[in-house]
């Protein structure tokens, strides 16, 4: 997991705030991310080490939350163009983005299907209402759950629905989905037309 | 035996087998499912006679009703017609109504073509095919391989980086040491002849005390560029020590032509180089060893010759060059010997 997410924080972070921004966090965090970018840093260490250091040190150098940076790198790994691929696989989870929601259920197995050492928390969709959804994250990572809201929220807006998103409590992503097709979903092809 | 039957409405085989269809007794197609309907709609072929939709590969020579009955649960694969790169699987069993037929088919390997040429979504597929899952892998992989391939490059070029470094002398530029060494037990073993010049610096020290190592950092990046400019491309330029320099000549075992190589050398070392306001001032002895001297070449025995020739260029007044010979080397060292015993 570390791999893939260490070389995800970078790229957020470059692609964000900038190569300097970027030199500076590397800077003030502990000596120990020096092979950070060579993205074979620790593999098995999941939000901790490395990764922790990096976000600790962003949150000062940017003057930002952990909430903060956390949600926008989970947004950045929906909408910025770099990650197009990451992008392509969450929509192949379903047609419609109530469809997607529901797909949650098999990210974690459809992400180790790809990378066979890519580790998610186990999720676990609930229906509340018709378009009203629990979403519950084990393991009470409260990175993962914040990277999740923007995730979410972005994938929203790649559907074109409208809806609403927020962590009530850890573990515990509420999702309000008020109008499925309220703007033009971006395009997706199930053959990637590169 | 007579089997179960089960009636379906024609709209739930739809939704569980989007690709299907059903043939009447004289192989008229009657209705084909939503999937299916958008391929062959979208090629423009009135869907009228199966076998005029539809090509058998396998089993082959199969065109009538009465052969596809025989084939009833056998798997069959077939062409478009109208598009014989489009490839489907297929399996055909009869229908409800007496001689009726119902056909399903699948894309078989060719999906990915198939998606993009008919523009298929999600909702062309069954629930349960893994259609989807298929595509989601094969995109997958392509970007966790593509991900990985970045990655080997960037560790290729990483370690290709820190060879060259390890090779390198980093003041100078030159071979240092360990590269020297690997020259040699390459050329030795080709068995050419060779030569080896080694270059001690004379007056260095005194340059490095007086202007500081600024100076003779200078000094030593310009005889850096001296022997580099002294030496073919398959000849080799290595800096051995803090003063002390290795050039190994290849096929070159003529004495006179070494010794006015060495000669030269020393000449273009000893002019001048000026350091800020001031003049930096060295010279250099040389010792060398040529391969053709020796019965067996050993190249670690080429070297210390040539370093004890050096010596013997030092002894006699510097900015001079010795070829090595046993006996003189062997009275330097007792002369050196002697002067030890004296201080």
């Amino acid at each position: 997991m570390n791999v893939l997410l260490s070389r995800a924080l970078e790229g957020f972070l470059r692609d964000t705030y900038g190569v300097d921004a970027w030199e500076q966090i590397v800077e003030s965090a502990d000596d120990g991310v020096e092979f950070f970018e060579s993205g074979i840093a620790d593999a098995a260490d999941g939000f901790g080490g490395d990764v922790a250091d990096v976000i600790d040190s962003a949150t000062t150098v940017l003057g930002k939350s952990r909430e903060d940076i956390m949600e926008d790198l989970g947004t950045y790994l929906v909408s910025h163009p770099n990650l197009d691929a990451l992008r392509r696989l969450l929509r192949f989870g379903g047609v419609t983005f109530p469809d997607f929601l529901l797909s949650l259920d098999d990210l974690p197995d459809r992400a180790r299907l790809a990378v066979s050492d890519l580790r998610l928390p186990s999720m676990e969709l609930i229906e509340r209402a018709p378009l009203r959804y629990d979403l519950m994250i084990r393991g009470r990572n409260t990175e993962f759950c914040h990277m999740m809201v923007g995730l979410i929220r972005a994938m929203s807006d790649d559907y074109g629905s409208l809806a609403s998103i927020e962590l009530t409590e850890t573990g515990r992503l509420s999702i309000v989905v008020h109008q499925t097709e309220f703007a033009e979903a971006k395009p997706f092809e199930l053959v990637s037309s590169q | 035996m007579i089997e179960d039957q089960v009636t379906l409405p024609s709209g739930a085989l739809d939704g569980m087998l989007p690709m299907h269809l059903r043939l009447d007794t004289d192989g008229l197609i009657v209705h084909t499912g939503p999937t299916l309907s958008k391929i062959l709609d979208s090629r423009d072929t009135p869907a009228a006679n199966f076998f005029d939709t539809f090509v058998l590969r396998r089993p082959r020579g199969v065109a009538t009703m009465e052969g596809l009955r025989a084939k009833f649960g056998q798997p069959l694969h077939f062409q478009l017609q109208a598009d014989k790169s489009v490839q489907l699987k297929g399996i055909a069993f009869p229908g409800e109504g007496s001689g009726d037929t119902v056909v399903n088919l699948s894309f078989g390997i060719s999906i990915m073509e198939a998606v993009r040429r008919y523009e298929l979504t999600g909702d062309d597929f069954a629930a349960t095919d893994l259609a989807i899952e298929m595509l989601y892998l094969v995109e997958a992989k392509t970007v966790a391989m593509e991900d990985t391939r970045r990655l080997n490059q960037r560790l290729h070029a990483a370690r290709a980086t820190a060879e060259e470094r390890s090779r390198t002398d980093e003041l100078t530029g030159l071979s240092n040491r360990r590269a020297l060494e690997q020259f040699l037990s390459r050329i030795t073993s080709r068995l050419k002849p060779f030569a080896v010049l080694h270059i001690d610096l004379d007056y260095f020290k005194k340059v490095n005390d007086t202007y500081g190592h600024a100076a003779g950092d200078l000094v030593l990046r310009n005889v850096s560029k001296i022997l580099e400019g002294s030496v073919r491309a398959e000849d080799l330029v290595a800096r051995v020590g803090g003063d002390e320099f290795v050039v190994i000549f290849q096929s070159e075992t003529s004495t006179d032509i070494l010794h006015d190589i060495a000669m030269r050398i020393i000449a273009e070392i000893e002019k001048p180089i000026p350091f800020g306001t001031a003049e930096c001032l060295i010279s250099a002895s040389v010792g060398i060893s040529i391969s053709t001297q020796y019965d067996e070449p050993d190249s670690d025995r080429m070297l210390l010759d040539a370093d004890a020739a050096t010596y013997i260029s030092k002894n006699r007044g510097r900015a001079q060059a010795t070829l090595f010979d046993d006996a003189s080397a062997r009275r330097s060292r007792l002369v050196e010997r002697d002067d030890n015993a004296r201080n």
